[in-house]
This record gives structure tokens, C-alpha cells and sequence, in this order.
């Protein structure tokens, strides 16, 4: 009877809109995914460099670099290569670096962390500073303050990170002697990088949240709170915040997306061992399952996402719930 | 009337708030130490990346030195290539020159407490010829055997002179066996023992590498504790982690900066002899190249002095022969390319060649101010009339182009960086003999039947006087068939704390054991 009713439970949860639209996306993402696999395979063998010829080494006879060859597989048909990958794929085996012959799970296993660290950081850094620059601008449309954050929201959005990024170190690290100039270890050494990656994306996300603030502070509904009464910052905050910040919520999520995969300038200027530097070593060594994992796990990262953006606007906007 | 906030609103507040928070909660947070503080660690900033500590898979000779710091030498070469007694006290020919047994140190204890044999030796040897990337360097080799508990022979295919130095290769560590099979081939990365004067103690991969002083070093304890390799790809991070303290000792520097890092006090720059130096290859067998008289023109039209110069300011040094100086057999005495263009011209004219075009292959950024280099060369050649295109490629795809075999390849000459390993002129002009035409590294397709005699000549060559001459016969050859143009050595530019004394840098830019460095 218990199990009767815990399936019955189970099978009406599974009938509920929201969960039936996350198992839509997570099978559409399986599609996606194989695609991405394909096209990054195909990518990859397609541009000119060969791994075993880059990594035999100075002087290595053709035959050594044809034993490479034959050793890593690349001496077979590309369609079995790619068969021979996909079904390592289904078992979880990404394979093995070609040029450390680490496991591929382990050399991006090492780095992810950080990475997602770092643009988790950064994005926090964006969502505050744009979010408060955003506000305070809209909150004084065409006034001093309001040119004063777009302004700096412009500076933000025009600088190079990696520019920002040895401005930072030479102020905190070199003349001020407060913040480590890079490399892991603690929070403070996440400081930096994070405001170096955050000001480009704290820019946009203040011109995306001014815009969608001023337009909800044009509405009907606004006029009827501010004509029962109500103070003008409960009418900012409770009324018209949640419902401007509903696009601001999808540009933070491409942002996080984005920074992920783009943070290999950050990573470099601060030395964090992230997958950014990974793949662009692994790149330039035709190390092609790195390559693959990394793009793959990108792939996957962006779906994840993009379905926390899909759940964050049913939180936001009822409407979308139902 | 004003349709908003006044600053200072709630929600204004708490974005303020967050970012105070955020700011304080960063600064309050301890942190490490400076590295400068604690005067016996040492932090060196490194632009290679350590792919791992396991040196007989490690890749970057920086970073190979690095991860030599572990494993021990058998012999050290100085720039001069003078050979020390390391590992192997002693050594002897055999066999008609064609063994060399060398003799261990007695009671060398290595990090998982064994003691160096000769069978640990052999392992090591033939670990190095399995896996490592400069593994060519001992493609000669035929056979390694342990005589005993201390004495190693290593046999080659022929006569083999410069054996002796190759053993110095700074790739080429000596490892503890029983630990290797302990911790199985792969594993061995994260348990690596071996006699050297530092033990790993933490590898975080594209982070760091942190080294403790191995007590029981043979040479003596080592002075410093702990030394710390960062793993730090961008040269100006490098520089401002040094201004800051972070680091204490960095690699990779453009001559530009030394000027101003000079004049700071803390510092000192460190410029020893390298062993690498940048070339012009030419295509000899087919495109617009094909003509020796066209490729002497081309050397006589590039004014490498100005290169080195006003590019390196005069860090570097003008490349007189395929082979660096301070090699064995180097002979700098057949470069008669001094910089005339009007001389260019004539021999142009002379060659039919008056409206020469030709593309060079170049990867940006692959050596150091290899852009602005090429195209100081294009300006020179065209003041002679010559048009050079500028072919710029990602590196997997220039070393694909460069080493295409003669019947596809598209390249007619390409810039690239070359080498002596082991401070003998043979491995820096060894790739001129046909037996390494692409896809080995003969990417000018020279070939040339005299030059492949004096190379086989050299190779068995056991009388020293004989064979320098024979390298020096294969020198003018070159500089008189002109198949590459030899530009500049590059400089071995690093920067230190100007406290930091006793420790030398090896001509491959490999750092050399670190057991007498220390703080003063």
C-alpha cells in the first residue's frame, strides 16, 4: 500500500509542468551533447599539426613518430576513431592526454575546480557591481550618478581583462603589497582575478539592469503602488527589482557560461590552473582527447546552465510556473 | 520629477554592503606568507608549464629542470661544455670506443631510502629512451648494462664521442627503481624518488610544484627548505609577482624589461650562455630558394647586428656558424655574411633573381620577439628588391608545414629555433643530414653527399682533434651552401632577488642542482 502510494506520488510528481520541462531538456541535451562530440572530433583532426610528430620530440625518425601514431590509434579510419571514442564516452572513459598520458579525467578533474571557482567568483563580483551600478542609475535617471556608473559600466565593458588584470596586480600586489599576485591557495588569491574577470560582465549587467529597471519603473502597476503610498525604495525593491532583473538573470547565465570557457586570459595573467590554459596547451600539442573532454565538458556546462536560467525564472516570474 | 531612488536606497546599501564585505572578508582572510620573508624557501616563477614531476615524461626544458631537481645527473656540463663528475665519478671507453662504463658514487641514498645502484641506473637509462621527448639524444644507443652494484656500460651502434655530454642532459634523471615498479609507471608521477637534492612533496598540475630538501643528499644537506615552482605563462605576471616578493627567481624575460628591472636594486639579471639560437631555413630543393647564390644574398641582406642590437639590446649575439659557441667543434671562422646590400643586389642580379619573392613560415610567439624579428628581415629584403611574404602560423600547424615531405610541402623558408643538447656541434647541425630529411628536422631538405660523409665521420670519430675538424669541415659546408641562415642565440634572460646567490643556469635554460642556493 506505502509503495502504491509512494509510486503514485512519484509518477504525479513526474506529471508536474516544471519537472516534465526539465526531463525534456535534460533528453534534448543527450542530441546536443553527441553533436557537440562530433563536430569537436571532427574539428580537431581536421586542422593541420600532427600530435605524434609534435611530441616524439627534436630528431625522432619517421618511424618513431609512425609507432606514435599506431600506439594513440591515429593510424585508423576516422570513423572508427570516433566509434572507438564514443562507446569509451558511454563507459566514462575520456581517455588518455597524449602528451602526459594522464587519464583525461584527471587533467581536467584537476583544473575544473577552478575554474568554475573563478567564474563563480567573477560572476558574483559582475552580479554586485553591475546589479548596484545598474540601480543607481536607474534610480537617478540622467543624473550625475546615473552618467557616473554608466560611465564606469562603459570602462568595464571596454577594458581588456587582461589589462585589468595587470592594473590590479601592480596596485594590489606591487604598490600596495595586499593581495597575491596569483597562483591558488586561498580566498585571497581568488580576489583579483575575480575583479579582473567580473568588471567586463559587471558593465554589461549594468546597462542590461538599468534599462529593464527604468522600463518596469514606467509601468501601470508602479503608478498604483506609488499611489497607495508606498515608499519609493519598497516600491524599487519589492515591485519593480524582481521583474526588471528577469533579463538581467539570462545575461548573467550566458555570462557564467561564457567566463567558463573564456577565462584562459584571466588564468594566465594570475598563473590559476584552470581548463582555459588546459585546452590552449592541449591545443597547440594536438593533445586531442584533452581537447574533446574539455569542449565536451564545456558543452555540458552550458546546458546546466541554461536550465538553472529556466528554473530561476520560474522562481521569478509565476507566470512561468504555470 | 525624478522617477527613481534617491543613492542611498536599500538595495543601493546592500550592494554597497556586499562589496565592503567582499573586499574586507578577501583582505582579513590569512594568507601565505611572502615568499620573500622566509629566507629559506625559494619561489621561482616558470613561463613553461611542469606537465609533470615524473622528468622522464616532463616536456619544456625549463621544466625539465625544474623536475630535475629530484632525480639527480649523472655528469654536469658547464657552458663551456666541460664535463663534471656528478653521479658517475669516473668513466672509461671500451670496446673500441664504442662502450663507455661509468663508475657510481658510493652511498648515495635516494628519497625512498634506498641506496643507487647500477641496476637503478640502467632502469633510469632505459625509461629515459622509452618515454622522454628528448629520448633521439640516445638513438644511438644500443644496449645498457649493470657490470655491478656500481658500474653501468653503456654500448652504442658505433663510436660514439659525445656521449659523455648527452649524459648531461638535464631530462635524462636518475630514478630509484624499486619505487618506480612500486608505484607502477603512471603513478609514479605522484611518489617520484630519486637521489636529487630536492623531493617532491605537492604537484598541482598548470599550478606549482613544491620541493622539500632532501636531508640525506649526498653533496650535503641542501640550504634552502623548500623551493617552490609556479607555473606562470605570462611574462609580465611574472615580473610584477617578482616586484611584489611572490617570487624570488623568474625565467623568460624580453630584453626590453631588463632595462628598467636593472635599475631596481632588489633585483639582478642573469643572462648565462644559452645553447638555443633562432635560423632562417630555405628550401633547397624547390621554389624560388633552389639557387645557393640566391641564399647567400639573403644572408648578406639581413643585418643581423641591428637585430641583436636594437630588438635585444644587444642581449643576444650575432650567430656566425649552425652551431652555438662554446660548443665542441664550433667554428664561427666562415661567416663572411657581413651585412651589404649592395653586395646582396649584385649577387642577386648575378642569379637571375631581380624580382625574388618567397614566403616565410613563422609562429608568433613561440620565440622570444620572433614577430618584430621577421619583420625587421622583410625590411631588409626589400631594400634589395627581395618581397618576402609573411606565412604566420599556430604552432602544431608551422611544425606540420615545416616538416611536410618534399612531394607536398608548401614551405619555402620558415624561422625557427634549434639547439645543442649536449655542447658538442654535432646535435646542433646533425639535422642538416639527409637521414633526417622531413618529416625529420632537415626542413631545408639539404642534401649533400660530402656533408653526410664528415657526419658519419664525426659520429665514430674517436680521436678529438680529427673530429673537430671534421665538425668544422661541416660548418663551412653549411655557411657555404647557405641552406638556413643563422641569425642570433637567443638570450638566457632571468631575473632574481638580488639575495639569492649559488645557483647557475645551464645553457638549455634549465635550472642546475639547487642544493648550495640560499638567501644572503
Amino acid at each position: 500500500m506505502f509503495g502504491f502510494r509512494a509510486l503514485s506520488a512519484k509518477t504525479r510528481l513526474l506529471e508536474t509542468p516544471v519537472l516534465r520541462f526539465l526531463m525534456q531538456r535534460v533528453l534534448l541535451a543527450i542530441p546536443s551533447l553527441l553533436l557537440v562530440s562530433l563536430l569537436v572530433f571532427m574539428v580537431v583532426r581536421l586542422i593541420p599539426g600532427d600530435p605524434a610528430q609534435i611530441l616524439a620530440g627534436d630528431m625522432a625518425t619517421p618511424q618513431a613518430v609512425a609507432e606514435l601514431r599506431a600506439q594513440w590509434g591515429l593510424d585508423r579510419p576516422l570513423p572508427v576513431q570516433y566509434l572507438t571514442y564514443l562507446k569509451n564516452l558511454l563507459a566514462g572513459n575520456l581517455g588518455r592526454s597524449v602528451a602526459t598520458r594522464n587519464p583525461v579525467t584527471r587533467e581536467i578533474g584537476d583544473r575544473y575546480p577552478t575554474t568554475v571557482g573563478l567564474a563563480a567568483t567573477g560572476i558574483l563580483v559582475a552580479a554586485i557591481l553591475g546589479l548596484g551600478a545598474g540601480v543607481l542609475a536607474a534610480s537617478k535617471p540622467f543624473s550625475r550618478w546615473d552618467y557616473g556608473s554608466m560611465i564606469l559600466a562603459l570602462t568595464g565593458v571596454s577594458t581588456p581583462v587582461f589589462w585589468s588584470g595587470l592594473i590590479l596586480i601592480l596596485i594590489f600586489s606591487v604598490w600596495l603589497g595586499w593581495l597575491p599576485s596569483g597562483g591558488t591557495g586561498s580566498l585571497r588569491h581568488m580576489i583579483l582575478p575575480a575583479f579582473s574577470l567580473g568588471l567586463f560582465d559587471a558593465g554589461v549587467i549594468a546597462r542590461q539592469s538599468r534599462a529593464g529597471l527604468l522600463e518596469v519603473l514606467e509601468q501601470d502597476y508602479i503608478r498604483t503602488a506609488r499611489a497607495k503610498g508606498l515608499a519609493e525604495r519598497m516600491v524599487v525593491v519589492r515591485h519593480a527589482f524582481k521583474n526588471a532583473v528577469i533579463p538581467v538573470v539570462t545575461v548573467i547565465g550566458m555570462q557564467f557560461g561564457r567566463m567558463l570557457g573564456g577565462a584562459v586570459l584571466v588564468e594566465s595573467v594570475f598563473s590559476l590552473p584552470g581548463i582555459g590554459r588546459l585546452l590552449v596547451t592541449a591545443i597547440s600539442q594536438r593533445d586531442y582527447p584533452v581537447i574533446q573532454g574539455i569542449c565536451l565538458l564545456l558543452a555540458a556546462s552550458f546546458v546546466i546552465i541554461n536550465l538553472a536560467v529556466d528554473v530561476a525564472y520560474g522562481y521569478l516570474d509565476p507566470r512561468i510556473r504555470q | 520629477m525624478s522617477r527613481g531612488l534617491p543613492p542611498g536606497t536599500l538595495t543601493s546599501r546592500l550592494a554597497a554592503g556586499a562589496l565592503v564585505v567582499l573586499a574586507l572578508a578577501g583582505l582579513l582572510l590569512p594568507g601565505p606568507a611572502p615568499a620573500g620573508t622566509a629566507r629559506d624557501t625559494l619561489v621561482v616563477g616558470l613561463g613553461t608549464n611542469i606537465a609533470t614531476p615524473d622528468n622522464h615524461k616532463a616536456t619544456g626544458l625549463p621544466a625539465i629542470g625544474a623536475a630535475s631537481q629530484a632525480g639527480d645527473f649523472l655528469v654536469l656540463m658547464d657552458a663551456n661544455s666541460i664535463v663534471t663528475p656528478w653521479l658517475a665519478t669516473s668513466w672509461q671507453s671500451a670496446d673500441g670506443g664504442k662502450s663507455l662504463i661509468l663508475t657510481l658514487r658510493d652511498n648515495v641514498r635516494m628519497h625512498d631510502g634506498n641506496i643507487l645502484k647500477a641496476e637503478d641506473v640502467r632502469y633510469s637509462i632505459e625509461r629515459f629512451r622509452k618515454y622522454a621527448i628528448g629520448r633521439a639524444a640516445l638513438n644511438m644507443v644500443t644496449a645498457v648494462t649493470a657490470l655491478d652494484d656500481r658500474r653501468v656500460k653503456i654500448t652504442t651502434q658505433a663510436p660514439f664521442p659525445p656521449l659523455l655530454r648527452t649524459l648531461a642532459y638535464p631530462g635524462l634523471s636518475m630514478y630509484s627503481k624499486a619505487a618506480i615498479e612500486k608505484a607502477g609507471d603512471d603513478e609514479f608521477r605522484n611518489h617520484v624518488a630519486g637521489p636529487g637534492p630536492y623531493r617532491v612533496t605537492e604537484f598541482k598540475a598548470g599550478d606549482k610544484m613544491v620541493m622539500t630538501a632532501f636531508d640525506q643528499y649526498w653533496a650535503g644537506r641542501p640550504a634552502l627548505k623548500t623551493i617552490t615552482f609556479r607555473m606562470m605563462p605570462e611574462m609580465s605576471a611574472r615580473i610584477l609577482a617578482l616586484e611584489s616578493g611572490d617570487v624570488d627567481l623568474i625565467d623568460a624575460i624580453s630584453p626590453q624589461e631588463t632595462e628598467r628591472l636593472a635599475k631596481n636594486s632588489k633585483l639582478k639579471i642573469v643572462n648565462p650562455p644559452s645553447a638555443g639560437f633562432v635560423r632562417i631555413y630555405m628550401n633547397v630543393q624547390k621554389g624560388p630558394l633552389t639557387d645557393k647564390r640566391v641564399r647567400q644574398a639573403i644572408a648578406y641582406a639581413i643585418d643581423r647586428e641591428a637585430i641583436v642590437k636594437n630588438l635585444f639590446m644587444g642581449q643576444a649575439e650575432v650567430a656566425r656558424s649552425l652551431a652555438p659557441p662554446g660548443v665542441f667543434g664550433y667554428t664561427g671562422e666562415y661567416d663572411v655574411y657581413k651585412y651589404d646590400p649592395a653586395k646582396a643586389k649584385e649577387v642577386l642580379r648575378q642569379a637571375g633573381a631581380t624580382n625574388l619573392k618567397f614566403t616565410l613560415m613563422h609562429s608568433p610567439g613561440r620565440y622570444l620577439l620572433s614577430t618584430e624579428v621577421v619583420e625587421a628581415i622583410k625590411a631588409n629584403l626589400a631594400a634589395v628588391g627581395v618581397d618576402m611574404t609573411i606565412q604566420n602560423l599556430e604552432w602544431g600547424a608551422f611544425a606540420s608545414a615545416t616538416t611536410t615531405k618534399l612531394e607536398d610541402t608548401r614551405m619555402e623558408a620558415s624561422l625557427n629555433w634549434w639547439r645543442s643538447i649536449n655542447g658538442d656541434a654535432d646535435s646542433a647541425i646533425a639535422d642538416f643530414a639527409t637521414k633526417f630529411l622531413p618529416p625529420g628536422n632537415n626542413t631545408s631538405f639539404f642534401s649533400n653527399a660530402q656533408y653526410d660523409k664528415l657526419y658519419e665521420q664525426e659520429q665514430a670519430e674517436t680521436n678529438q682533434t680529427r673530429r673537430e675538424q671534421q665538425l668544422k669541415e661541416m660548418q663551412k659546408i653549411l655557411m657555404e651552401e647557405m641552406p638556413a641562415v643563422p641569425l642570433y642565440r637567443q638570450p638566457n634572460l632571468w631575473v632574481a632577488s638580488a639575495s639569492l646567490t649559488s645557483f647557475d643556469i645551464s645553457p638549455l635554460s634549465c635550472l642546475q642542482p639547487l642544493y648550495k642556493a640560499s638567501f644572503k
